[in-house]
């Protein structure tokens, strides 16, 4: 293995033999494995809490709704309620990324890949781990029907890659202000009220709407609502708009990933 | 430039951390760089044996993270060839959650020991850290002697092309830093090529054959072990 760094990047420049493939297969299973493990913690149920979490949660609200007489269905605010956890869990798990780069081994330097595999799988499990809880009361509670319910796993875990892509691009300014990560956390909760997570946007209005149109967390709920037949603004959302936010979303979700190396790289030096 | 396995040059090397200061005309703070290294040049051939010597803060630990590829460089280059390991304390990355086993287990396979020979592997580590009935309880719950010994004894059976030690051998009792220094020497001797930092004198000097005086971020002297030793002694005094 020939190594070559500058302040540009860490650069190997012989390709990975076998061995180190091989090697580097083995070490990205470890992180991954490792990820997990952080997420089970010394809880007795582990990462069942996963599934669980999204589930005690929608359950807490759709309680706080009925006291409040509120009409919102039951599936919106489990679909909701569920969407928005998993947005924020991966928006700040890519804020946070910076904290550790070392993937767990800390006297041997890992190659960038070798990390970001396990962040994209982890992110594909929890992601979907997050939803199936939800999935199952969904289809067997409320008769939503086997392709919705898939639908909403599938765009769950989109929604799950797509946030962390976009916590990502913050994590450099995040890391160089910390402030602004407690920003971002009061952020979300403001936009958890605001946003379309408890309550579809056919109960918005005026600017309140207008707003919503540039949250691209708004095109994943109200279409995981659409398709479970439940009330719900997207067959309404302008087009353009929507195409442009996803566009924007996906282009900055392609960055984040694909910008590890450099922040990696970059960070390094800052104490 | 295509070097041969375990060989190490750094050119014109300068290392600037960015560090967060809040200053008091400054109260919200601000990122001041401060320059580690200055223009650091060495070439280490395969095989050789270099003590690292500097006082605190001369730059020495920078420089090891440097060419083990963990810390940037704000300019110059630095080329090694061969898997590098940094041995820098006795933490290669224990989990808590795992038993002193499963953790010698787990990172045998991520720093590449072979599937047949890990059972080999985890009972050297097993021998060596002496820890008895606690290598099957969680690390969560041993002491920090504990941990370094199990550290330290994974991280000293595994065998890389170049080996970077910053300081580590202040873990342990008292019998078991003699059996750790033995345990490095007999490391030292199956890598290739070795880059020691250390404040122990007789320990360079016995060790290595060339050193490397290090101060304020600058080389002030290249040459063999005994006049660098002389060097280091001479301007410290």
């Amino acid at each position: 293995m020939y190594r070559r760094m500058t302040v540009n990047g860490c650069e190997e420049v012989e390709e990975a033999g076998e061995e180190q493939s091989f090697l580097d297969q083995r070490r990205s299973s470890f992180i991954l494995r490792n990820k997990f493990r952080k997420l089970a913690g010394d809880k007795r149920l582990g990462v069942l809490w996963v599934v669980l979490e999204p589930l005690v949660m929608s359950l807490v609200y759709l309680f706080v709704l009925t006291v409040l007489r509120s009409s919102i269905s039951s599936e919106s605010i489990f679909i909701g309620i569920t969407l928005w956890g998993l947005a924020t869990v991966s928006l700040m798990s890519g804020v946070q990324c910076l904290d550790d780069f070392s993937g767990g081994l800390k006297c041997e330097r890992v190659r960038t890949w070798v990390l970001v595999k396990p962040m994209i799988q982890f992110r594909i499990i929890d992601s979907a781990s997050r939803t199936i809880g939800v999935a199952v009361i969904l289809n067997y509670s409320f008769n939503v029907g086997a392709i919705p319910t898939i639908s909403f796993m599938i765009i769950g875990v989109f929604l799950g890659l797509a946030f962390e892509g976009l916590g990502l691009n913050l994590s450099r300014i995040g890391h160089a202000i910390p402030d602004i990560k407690v920003l971002i956390r009061y952020f979300m909760r403001l936009m958890f009220f605001a946003g379309p997570a408890l309550y579809p946007l056919t109960y918005a209005e005026g600017i309140h709407y207008k707003v919503n149109l540039i949250n691209p967390f708004t095109y994943f709920v109200e279409l995981a609502r659409h398709l479970a037949d439940l009330e719900s603004a997207f067959p309404d959302l302008e087009l353009m708009t929507g195409a442009l936010v996803i566009c924007l979303l996906f282009t900055l979700t392609l960055r984040g990933y694909l910008g590890i190396d450099k922040l990696r790289w970059e960070l390094s030096a800052w104490s | 430039m295509v070097l041969v396995s375990g060989s190490i040059v750094t050119n014109s090397l300068i290392v600037d951390y960015q560090e967060f200061k809040r200053l008091p005309r400054r109260p919200f703070g601000n990122i001041i760089p401060f320059t580690a290294l200055k223009d650091v040049s060495l070439e280490v051939k395969p095989g050789e044996i270099v003590a690292i010597l500097g006082r605190n803060g001369a730059g020495k630990s920078t420089l090891l993270k440097c060419i083990s590829g963990f810390l940037r460089a704000s300019g110059g280059v630095v080329e090694t060839s061969g898997r590098v390991f940094l041995l820098a304390g006795a933490d290669p990355g224990l989990m808590p959650m795992l038993s002193g086993r499963q953790n010698a287990k787990e990172m045998g396979t991520a720093y590449g020991v072979p599937a047949d020979e890990i059972d080999d592997f985890v009972s050297s580590v097993e021998e060596f850290a002496d820890l008895n009935e606690a290598f099957d309880r969680n690390v969560g719950g041993y002491s920090t002697g504990m941990r370094g010994k199990l550290g330290f004894g994974i991280i000293t059976a595994l065998i890389p092309d170049i080996l970077l030690i910053d300081e580590t051998l202040g873990v342990g009792d008292r019998e078991f830093r003699a059996k750790a220094e033995l345990r490095l020497r007999e490391f030292i001797s199956q890598s290739g090529t070795v880059l020691i930092s250390t404040h122990s004198l007789g320990f360079a000097k016995e060790l290595c054959s060339r050193g490397i005086v290090l101060d304020e971020g600058r080389v002030r002297f290249d040459g063999p072990v005994e006049e660098a030793i002389k060097e280091y002694i001479s301007f410290t005094d």
